[in-house]
This record gives structure tokens, sequence and C-alpha cells, in this order.
């Protein structure tokens, strides 16, 4: 993937043209107009404005078919969601809150895996413990 | 004009002056603290992130007293017997120039707190409009009203300041069982129901006042209160408690690689874990409420406080402005 970080925010128009190609791939203007601009009367200028934005921007890529350009989505649904995420982390830990930061820290250095295994083995006895209670007449 | 910035220096200096006590008490305070139960402990972590900004202001306030009943009851009205120096007097003024001396840094202080509220504001639009996205491009899940990520890492979080939502991913529900997913989602809306995004921020932009090392103790003890009184909202009886603290075992060992940035926030979720963990396998701490006594001699004691406070700060305001 050439992309290098797309725009993470997105209008509501916007979302909708990027749902259409999610759900149903590649498509030209008129496709995208067809069923995403009719029932919202929108123009076909618009739609195309808003396709040809997503472009530059980097979430959709084109290819030439005649006369007429095809769409496809470059980021899934998934992928767009994570680097959205990425973006709301990078807000978080850039001073928002140094709470999660520290939290972090503390979880990495003090909680390795065999600790928390053995955490897990404790809790595990203490249900079995209380199933016990339950089970005896 | 003159009157305003001499307020705000007023301010800042009992802000400081608080600041100040709080990382010389810090000690003290966050272990007495730790006997209170989560949702108690993180009302007062709260008010001591706050305490400079707002305690700074409640101090000023109790500065200006005299002169407020000083015009409600002009008997009381004492300006006149020391028109010598400063006065803190909402009537008369304060009848001193502010010195070029303090004007710069006093500006400065200000320039530095507009500068981190402006900051912090437009951090706070931004993810307004990251969460927006978030959510138009999620589909929401008419059971438990949450909305669902498609995203491969594991996520469970609470976006929003006063609209708040429960985002959850795919992935989360397919490696969790539908009990331990039901305690997720009720963990997540016990943050909803304490407001605690809007609690973190606030304590996160009023703890600005306090010194770096105390803030970043407070706001991690904060993190911890907030998790912790949610897990007791979560779970109340020992199964239950015990099934929360497998999940968020479980949770934690699901996240290995801890430098991606979703790992990095999976692992936030799961922070603290040992106390918290601990704290579930303990029953719940009784909350003990603040007894009229205490109220009644807090009262007593600002009362008593006003008249020296007021003439003290007069005094050394006097000295600074001289």
């Amino acid at each position: 993937m050439h992309l290098i970080s797309p725009p993470a925010i997105l209008g509501e128009l916007e979302t909708a043209v990027m749902e259409r190609f999610w759900a149903s791939g590649e498509a030209s203007v008129k496709d995208v107009n067809r069923e995403v601009g009719e029932s919202r009367g929108v123009t076909l200028n618009t739609i195309q404005s808003t396709v040809k934005r997503l472009y530059e921007k980097g979430l959709l890529k084109r290819r030439k078919v005649s006369h007429a350009y095809l769409y496809r989505p470059r980021l899934t649904r998934a992928q767009f969601q994570a680097h959205v995420l990425s973006e709301v982390v990078e807000l978080i830990s850039d001073g928002a809150s140094d709470g999660v930061l520290s939290a972090f820290v503390e979880v990495t250095e003090s909680a390795g895996p065999e600790r928390l295994r053995r955490l897990e083995a404790l809790v595990a006895q203490r249900l079995e413990g209380l199933d016990g209670e339950q089970g005896e007449p | 004009m003159n009157d305003l910035l001499i307020l705000a220096m007023v301010w800042l200096g009992f802000a400081v002056l608080i600041a100040l006590t709080t990382r010389a008490l810090l000690a003290r305070l966050l272990t007495r603290l730790d006997r209170l139960s989560p949702a108690r402990r993180s009302q007062w972590l709260w008010m001591i992130c706050g305490a400079p900004a707002w305690g700074g202001l409640a101090l000023c306030a109790l500065c200006l007293t005299p002169s407020v009943l000083g015009f409600i009851w002009p008997g009381l009205d004492h300006c006149a017997d020391h028109a010598h120096h400063a006065h803190l007097c909402l009537v008369h003024g304060t009848a001193a120039p502010l010195k070029s001396v303090w004007l710069a840094p006093l500006l400065l202080a200000l320039a530095v707190v507009g500068w981190r509220l402006a900051g912090s504001t437009r951090q706070l639009l931004r993810a307004r409009a990251l969460l927006a996205a978030l959510e138009r491009t999620a589909r929401r899940d008419a059971q438990s009203g949450a909305y669902l990520l498609d995203v491969e890492d594991t996520w469970a979080f609470v976006g929003g300041l006063l609209r708040q939502r429960v985002f959850v991913s795919n992935s989360l529900r397919q490696q969790l069982s539908p009990d331990q997913m039901a305690l997720v989602l009720a963990h997540e809306r016990a943050h909803v129901s304490r407001r605690d995004n809007l609690r973190r921020l606030t304590a996160s932009l009023l703890s600005s006042f306090h010194l770096p090392s105390t803030r970043l103790l407070l706001l991690d003890r904060l993190e911890l209160a907030c998790e912790q009184a949610c897990d007791d909202l979560t779970a109340r009886s020992e199964r239950e408690r015990l099934q929360l603290a497998q999940t968020l075992l479980r949770l934690s060992l699901l996240v290995e690689d801890r430098s991606s940035p979703a790992a990095y926030a999976a692992s936030a979720a799961v922070g603290h874990l040992e106390p918290r963990v601990q704290a579930l396998l303990s029953p719940p701490t009784r909350p003990r409420d603040a007894s009229a006594w205490s109220v009644a001699i807090t009262c007593v004691l600002i009362a008593l406080l006003t008249e020296p406070l007021h003439h003290a700060t007069e005094t050394l305001l006097n000295l600074l402005l001289d």
C-alpha cells in the first residue's frame, strides 16, 4: 500500500460514498450517483467532486475504462477504522490523558505473561472453590 | 483592568501554594485515599487534581468576602481603616497599580494557561470528529447498543464526553465468551453512567497547575480509581468479581504485541491490571460518608479564616506592589 496517511475524518456524504464502495466494490461516478446521490437528492456534480476528493485524499484508487474512470476503495472498512483508532490513540498519547500513558507503562513493566498466568490460575482456583461450595449438600 | 490583573495574580499565587502543599502532603494523602471505596476515591482525586485551580478561586472569593459583606452592611466596611495599603475590595478597588516587574511574568503565566486551554480545545474537537467518523462507519449492535468495529485488534472503550458511546471490536467479541463480553459491556456502561471521560478530561486540564510529577501520579491514581469503581459497579457478587478478574486477565493476555497503537490502547483498557485483579479477589470496600460534624467543622474553619486570610493576602500584596 503506497498510502502514507489518509485523512481519518470524513464528512457524511463522503462516508456514504465510501460505504457504497465497501459494500459493492468498483464503480463509476454515475453508479455511485444512482445508488447514493439520487436517494439523497444530490446532483451528479456533487457526487463527482466527492469521489474526486476521496481519490485525492488517497481513500480511493481508479483505473480508466474507455472514457470513464472506475473507482475502488484503497482501504477496507477495517483498515480505515484501524487508522482512525490509531489517530485517536495518537491524540490521547499527545498529552490529552497522561493517565493512559502511565497505565501502559505499568502493564508492560510489571505484569509479564508469567505473572498474568499465575494470577489467572489463582482466579480459576477461587472460582472452582466457589463452585465446590455451592455443589456441596 | 488593573484590579483584574491583581486578582489573577492572587489566584495564581494561591494555586502555586496549593500545588506545593499537595506535593508535600501527597504520600500521606494517597495512603489515606487508599482506604476509601474506589468511587469515593475517584471523587477525591478529581478534587485534588483541580485543587490549585478551583482552590485558588475559592481562596480568592474568600479574600473578597469582607468587601462583599461591607457592601451589604456598610457598617462592616473597613477599607478606610487601612487606606495606606493595597485592598482586596470589590467596592473600592485595589488602590494600587500593578508594577511592570510583575506584569510580564503574570501575563506569561496567563498566556500559558490560555495556550494550554486552546490546545486542549483543538484536541477535543479533533477527537470529536474522529469519533464521529468511527461511529458513521461502525455497525450498531441492536441488543447492546454498542458500536461494532471491524478492526482486527481487541478494543472496548467509551467515546465522547456528553454523548457517550461504547465501541467494541468484533475480534474482541469473537475471543471472549458471551458472559465475559457481557461483563466487558457492563464495565464500559459503568464508565458511561459515571461520566468518566468528562471526569478524566477535566482532571487532566485542571491538574496543569500541579508539579508535573504530582500531576502524573494523581492522574494515574484517578485512572485506577475510575476503573476499580466501574469494576465494583459491574461485578457485585463474589462470583461476578472473580469472573471479571478472569476476563481482565484474558484480555491482557490477548494483547501480546504491545508496540502497536491499538495494543497501546488495549493495554490501557486493562491498565493497572494487578491492583484491579487483587481488589476483585477481595470483597468491595464499604464507602464511608463524610459526617455532618466534619462538614460543620469545615464551615466554621472557613468562617474563622476569612478575616485573617483577607488581611494576610492584603499585607503580602502590599509588600509586592509597594
